[in-house]
């Protein structure tokens, strides 16, 4: 469902790469984490997957799409909710599903259903007719994922998606990651929050200074009984110093 | 360093970004707005000097007193300057004070309120007294220049400095408050806003039209040699006779002295008192209260599904209709251009006709259209940059960069096309413009128009940084502008101008086989139709490249 060969990332006005020889994939049915510190380099990697940011080497294959080559049809197969809630934020939130269902070209019928399955989901209510600019933080953050789900997505892509959420929609939203893989789509997200990784994840990348360490399973990392924060600060090379 | 210093640095660097801001490349758009600045305030203190120059030798009894003349003067150009600054300072206050969100930062911080708020008003002052002094200063060196003057009028010139700027703020201060509630009540009631600020601007174009119109008349007449008399004066000075604040101008010509010099800074005194006072409690009015929260709009549960172009452009339609400033730049402007033109018409049509003998009804409608329509599009210079941060999450969208940019060249299209459209037909109706010669204008406006909408947006594309911060979003917007509008304000006049010499030189004596009426026509058709040729091909130019490199 999704395939990342060699990516490689450099800034402008910046010597060294930001990204360097990334790798990684997921099939459909999983819940993949990419698992790092501040800075290192988790957003980059989601943002040149998602066609944000331009790259200098490696390909990446979305749905069967190649993002370079084929970049709308490789697009129209994934959602992506962003850190920063950069919404059209004069818009009302349902004025927003709406424009996003058009850009996703969703069926009248399809986009019906799904607002009205999101808006029990999230528990907007009748805040969904005002504009964005109105919003609290959490609320922002549940109508970026009803836009970015209003084409249920195979491939659904999130950075640091609990930030802001109360405990409720945090509880919906892992319960949602769940329903969506399982029915065959996949979900892939960045997060420095390892006990949201440890539960959510079938398979983890850990990721430091724009390089991927390890490949994690799951469940066979639970077998060997460690601990998921004590692993990842050991070879992050970050022990807690209290 | 002290708690009150870091904040007032704070707020300094807020308030004059360009002091702090680093400035990148783009010579061309610097120099240009340098130079329209320039052309600007040269041609406003020119005329200030000219009236200046001329009102102080009008003699009242048959007697002579330029120092007299030049008080009455300068204490209505004080008016012009306290009115003008009391306006921008009562906009300034309700930004720092109640719109400013680095307030809900520093509520976490352990920092009193009350030094906040000193830090702000401060800046607030020191702001105002920068503004002042780019008015005063100039005003007073015009006045220098126009009649003799010893050193006590600079040292009074630095009095009035210090004093007058807080009368303006104690005006402001009286209004501020006020203001803000309108400004909360109209919040999100779009239409009204735009009616208002349509029929402001409406009103405020007729009212500089029949100045103008008086001035011509004036000229026509060559009255204007005798405008400044005897009988102007008298009035003038009984009108300044019931001026509250005539102090300041007196104390520059040392009229008075010691009693405007008493009520100046009795004034000045008192001023501070009601500007702390009231902006005090103004600011802890606001500390805690949200911006303003907007009201729920009517439910709709319409689930139409809209191509993504078409839903492109409704986008584009709703958050400029929804933004007062953009809806300003834009909807407001373009609905108030069919006044303008008309105006400018009627007003040239018949300058022209009694100085020269011509008829040029064509080519000037042609030229006035041409001009006023770069002045309308000059919104489309912003086209990609005022989205932020959104315009570069649109590159997630299953949508290619054309399509999303033609959204925005389309919208302006369709805005520009209904201005130049209404504009035309108004002139069809109410001059005396032949409608064939309004439908030619029609299509050559129309091509014009979308010509500079296409080098608007791709120029914007080309310089913006959708991460500035809004001050660094608007210098590298304004030097966008500048070098959009230089370049529509050349071929507009190439484009124009062209059509009025041969109009006229088709019409005179000399007549030459090159020179046919039908020239007038064909150039303007064919001059904006290669405009609009070149305009989609540096538009097209690597556009999806420039597109994708987008990045914060």
């Amino acid at each position: 469902m999704l395939k990342v060969e060699n990516l490689a990332k450099k800034y402008n006005g910046k010597n060294g790469y930001a990204i360097e020889n990334i790798s990684l994939n997921g099939k459909g049915g999983e819940i993949v984490g990419l698992l790092g510190h501040n800075g290192a380099g988790k957003s980059t990697t989601i943002k040149c997957i998602t066609g944000m940011h331009p790259y200098e080497q490696g390909t990446i294959t979305i749905a069967g799409f190649d993002l370079a080559k084929n970049p709308i049809d490789a697009k129209r197969n994934f959602g992506y909710v962003s850190d920063e809630f950069t919404l059209f934020e004069r818009m009302t939130g349902f004025e927003f599903i709406n424009f996003m269902a058009d850009v996703y070209r969703v069926s009248e019928e399809d986009r019906k259903d799904r607002v009205e399955l999101f808006q029990q989901m999230f528990a907007l209510g009748d805040s969904i007719y005002n504009p964005i600019s109105s919003y609290s933080h959490g609320m922002k953050q549940k109508i970026s994922f009803m836009g970015a789900l209003i084409h249920n997505p195979k491939v659904f892509i999130l950075d640091e998606p609990m930030v802001g959420l109360d405990p409720y929609t945090s509880s919906q939203v892992k319960a949602f990651f769940k329903k969506h893989s399982q029915e065959g789509n996949l979900v892939i997200f960045s997060s420095h929050n390892l006990d949201v990784v440890d539960k959510l994840c079938d398979r983890v990348y850990i990721i430091d200074q724009g390089r991927i360490l390890e490949e994690i399973n799951i469940k066979e990392f639970h077998k060997t009984g460690k601990d998921l924060e004590e692993y990842f600060l050991s070879i992050t090379k970050r022990v807690a110093k209290v | 360093m002290n708690e009150f210093l870091i904040l007032f640095k704070h707020e300094l660097k807020t308030q004059f970004p360009f002091a702090s801001q680093k400035r990148k490349g783009d010579v061309v758009g610097t120099i240009l707005s340098l130079l329209i600045t320039l052309l600007i305030l040269t041609t406003f203190f020119g005329l200030v000097y000219t009236i200046a120059d001329t009102y102080v030798t009008v003699k009242v009894d048959k007697v002579s007193a330029p120092i007299e003349r030049a008080s009455e003067l300068l204490n209505v150009c004080y008016f012009v300057i306290i009115f003008a600054t009391s306006f921008a300072c009562v906009e300034k206050m309700r930004s720092t004070f109640s719109q400013q969100k680095d307030k809900h930062l520093f509520l976490r911080l352990p920092i009193k309120q009350q030094t906040l708020f000193m830090s702000k008003l401060c800046t607030l002052m020191i702001w105002n007294y920068a503004l002042n002094f780019c008015l005063i200063v100039p005003v007073n060196v015009i006045f220098a220049l126009a009649v003799d003057v010893g050193a006590t009028f600079w040292l009074f010139t630095m009095v009035v400095w210090l004093t007058m700027p807080l009368v303006a703020f104690l005006i402001a201060t009286l209004f501020v408050i006020p203001y803000i509630k309108f400004m909360e009540f109209i919040s999100n009631k779009y239409w009204l806003i735009f009616i208002l600020l349509s029929v402001l601007l409406i009103v405020a174009f007729v009212l500089y039209s029949l100045l103008l119109g008086l001035v011509q008349s004036l000229l026509e007449t060559g009255s204007i040699k005798h405008l400044f008399n005897e009988a102007f004066v008298t009035t003038l000075q009984t009108m300044l006779n019931v001026y509250p604040i005539n102090a300041f101008a007196n104390i520059i010509f040392g009229q008075n002295l010691f009693v405007s010099l008493t009520l100046a800074v009795a004034l000045a005194g008192l001023s501070v008192l009601v500007v702390y006072t009231i902006s005090k409690h103004l600011y802890y009015a606001t500390l805690y209260k949200n911006e303003i929260v907007s009201q729920p709009f009517q439910k709709s549960r319409n689930y139409n599904q809209l191509n993504p172009l078409i839903s492109l452009i409704k986008k584009e339609f709703v958050t400029v209709f929804r933004n007062p400033n953009q809806l300003f730049s834009y909807f407001a402007i373009a609905t108030a251009m069919p006044f303008m033109v008309y105006s400018c018409y009627t007003l040239f049509e018949s300058l022209i006709e009694n100085a020269l003998g011509l008829s040029l009804t064509f080519p000037l409608a042609l030229l006035i259209l041409l001009v006023f329509s770069i002045l309308t599009n000059t919104f489309c210079a912003t086209n990609v940059s005022r989205d932020g941060l959104t315009a570069l999450k649109s590159k997630v969208f299953p949508v290619k960069a054309k399509t999303l940019l033609l959204a925005k060249v389309l919208f302006c299209a369709i805005v520009s096309s209904l201005s130049v459209l209404a504009s035309t037909i108004l002139l069809g109706f109410a001059t005396s413009l032949s409608w064939t010669d309004a439908l030619i204008a029609t299509f050559v406006g129309l091509v014009f128009s979308t010509a500079q909408i296409f080098v608007a947006t791709k120029m914007d594309l080309k310089h913006c940084n959708v991460s500035a911060t809004p001050a660094e979003m608007e210098a590298v917007s304004n030097r966008t502008i500048t070098k959009v509008v230089f370049v529509g304000l050349i071929l507009a006049l190439l484009i124009g101008l062209s059509a009025v010499i041969i109009n006229i030189l088709s019409n005179s004596s000399f007549q030459l086989f090159i020179l046919q009426p039908i020239f007038a026509y064909v150039i303007p058709l064919v001059g904006s139709v290669v405009y609009l040729t070149v305009a989609v091909v540096y538009y097209t130019f690597k556009i999806e490249k420039r597109f994708a490199t987008l990045v914060m």
